[in-house]
């Protein structure tokens, strides 16, 4: 059996794949925990990306965009697990089809 | 002054809200119940030396231009722009003030994430790289997650919170994936450069694929992103929710300021970097004219004034959105300050309307229906004057400066030969007048007998925000501007 080198392109197309099962998940799961995990997946998707780019084009700035985004995704986990702990004091439940009082 | 660096002088503004931020966390920190008193003061004080130092920067001669190794640049437009948000800010702050003290909600951090979120606004305007620009955007989006959520033991303020979070970072993962995708192609995050690979290689084919397809794969993606922040439909699910349940001032805010600037990075994109010939003038005007109309025909069949306003904020960006789909074609600053003029005018009308329903809406946000302002009119005068300019100009009718907000943004459209656009756009504007109008008709009605609306104070501030409001929605047309 003749071995293949894993190539950028591999990369690439693992992470468009990971940022759609993201997308997927936050569209279709009801816990809110799951949505959340979704939503890093996506962000972390994007980082491969950015960090294969980055060695692609032999240039810092990806790298250093990773970074921002690891230390800003990990600020917006904090808020996102305050509002989920509020709401949770508030209907004890984080089922996402449980939230609607703001319908029309 | 002249001694400092460029860059200390350049960016006054931020410093003085970042300093604000810190100054209000140690006063809520330090100060005992009576003491709250100053926070609201703290904040204007901190803004209003900002919006000096943007001043001092527009009547200066020749602006500095790019700075900090070209990550951010200081031009008329971001000058412009970071007023419009300090203003909002401001605008907030003042409506705040009143409407926390009736819901026994005062505390510093409050102030402090208002001022924070600012701060990320002239980050994110100023932009000159996508580095900086998504450093700006999610500095302002934390710090509203956790203002329409900031009265937590009410049910739809945190619900509000959640559906903004939610979708505010979903959508930050399309931004920053179309960011990958085009620093992957271009080999540079910043806007000039990118505009110059763009140029060069748009219709070439180099080392065998073709980027042209990659560049509208990732501007698709930054489409999709920043449309989520400015609520353009398909994007806008969230917009009517989170401005309807998150308390008013807040509202008030979110529609504005974050709004702005959004839609400011969001202008300065399609012009500066994509204002060149390709498939996005297309889906621009799709957006434009689904955003207009969908944004009117829902609010049409609103009976509360807080979701009528969310559903018109949907619309008016809409409009704003016909200005950018005749962006190629005309010249990027022309088309900049229109949008920057809209952006202005809306800022007034709009925080204006939102500070009113702060307002009229009484104790605990329970008044917000069209029928609980019946006559309302008749027994507070002024009040009712205010709300109806408001009004007169978010439909834009002809002496103020909606109409000629609206006129700058489909002229563009006009000069693009984009007929049928404008067409569109003025016909919205006639649909809108419709529900406009009509929540003027429900102040003049025949007030009922027991109905007195006497319980509800206007104190300085509020007096203050409202005069600021009602003048710049009746002059701003009139007046000639240096950008």
């Amino acid at each position: 059996m003749e071995l293949y080198p894993i190539t950028p392109n591999h990369y690439l197309a693992l992470s468009a794949v990971l940022f759609t099962i993201g997308i997927a998940g936050v569209l279709t799961r009801k816990n809110v925990f799951m949505t959340l995990m979704s939503l890093e997946l996506m962000l972390n998707a994007v980082n491969l990306s950015f960090i294969t780019f980055a060695k692609v084009n032999s240039d810092l700035t990806g790298h250093v965009f990773v970074l921002f985004v690891v230390s800003i995704a990990a600020a917006e986990a904090c808020v996102g697990l305050a509002i989920v702990i509020a709401l949770f004091r508030l209907k004890e439940t984080v089922n996402l089809d449980m939230f609607k009082s703001l319908k029309n | 002054m002249t001694c400092l660096p460029l860059e200390l002088t350049a960016l006054l503004p931020l410093w003085f809200v970042v300093a604000g931020v810190v100054v209000l966390l140690l006063l809520e920190m330090f100060s005992k119940e009576e003491g709250r008193k100053v926070l609201p003061i703290v904040a204007l004080t901190f803004l209003v030396l900002a919006l000096g130092a943007d001043f001092s920067l527009l009547s200066r001669q020749g602006m500095p231009g790019a700075l900090f190794n070209r990550s951010v640049v200081i031009d008329l437009y971001s000058v412009t722009l970071q007023a419009i948000c300090l203003l909002s800010a401001l605008l907030t702050v003042l409506f705040s003030s009143a409407y926390l003290k009736r819901e026994k909600a005062v505390t510093g951090e409050y102030y402090a994430l208002i001022l924070l979120a600012a701060a990320g606004m002239i980050v994110l305007v100023s932009a000159s790289e996508f580095l900086t620009l998504f450093v700006g955007l999610e500095l302002m989006s934390i710090a509203g997650y956790i203002l329409a959520g900031y009265l937590r033991i009410k049910e739809r303020s945190t619900e509000a919170a959640l559906k903004y979070f939610l979708n505010g970072v979903f959508s930050s993962a399309f931004l920053l994936y179309g960011i990958a995708i085009l620093y992957g192609v271009s080999g540079t995050t910043h806007f000039p450069d990118l505009r110059l690979f763009l140029e060069k290689n748009m219709n070439a084919s180099v080392m065998g694929f073709n980027p042209a397809v990659f560049v509208q794969l990732g501007a698709a993606l930054l489409l999709a992103g920043l449309g989520f922040k400015v609520a353009l439909v398909p994007f806008h699910g969230w917009a009517p929710d989170v401005y309807d349940g998150s308390i008013a001032p807040v509202s008030a805010f979110l529609s504005t300021g974050v709004k702005a600037a959004a839609f400011g990075i969001f202008a300065r994109l399609f012009t500066e970097v994509f204002g060149i010939p390709g498939s996005w003038t297309a889906a621009l005007c799709v957006l434009a004219v689904l955003t207009m109309t969908l944004g009117n025909l829902s609010a049409l069949g609103q009976s509360n004034l807080k979701r009528l306003l969310a559903y018109s904020s949907v619309a008016h960006a809409g409009y704003l959105a016909v200005g950018l789909a005749a962006a190629v074609g005309n010249p990027a600053d022309s088309v900049e300050r229109a949008v920057a003029f809209y952006l202005l005018v809306y800022t007034f009308m709009t925080a204006g309307t939102f500070g009113w329903i702060a307002w009229a809406s009484g104790e605990g946000e329970s008044q917000t229906n069209f029928e609980d302002y019946r006559g309302l009119g008749y027994r507070r005068p002024w009040m009712g004057v205010a709300l109806a300019i408001f009004m007169f100009s978010l439909a834009g009718m002809t002496p103020t400066a909606g109409f000629f907000g609206k006129y700058f943004l489909f002229k563009l459209a006009m000069d693009n030969g984009m007929i049928w656009l404008t067409v569109v756009a003025v016909l919205n504007s006639f649909i809108s007048a419709y529900y406009y109008l009509g929540v003027i008709a429900i102040l003049y009605l025949k007030p009922e007998e027991n109905r007195s609306f006497a319980s509800l104070p206007v104190s300085v501030g509020l007096f203050f925000a409202f005069f600021l409001c009602v003048l710049g929605t009746l002059v701003t047309g009139f007046l000639k501007f240096p950008f």
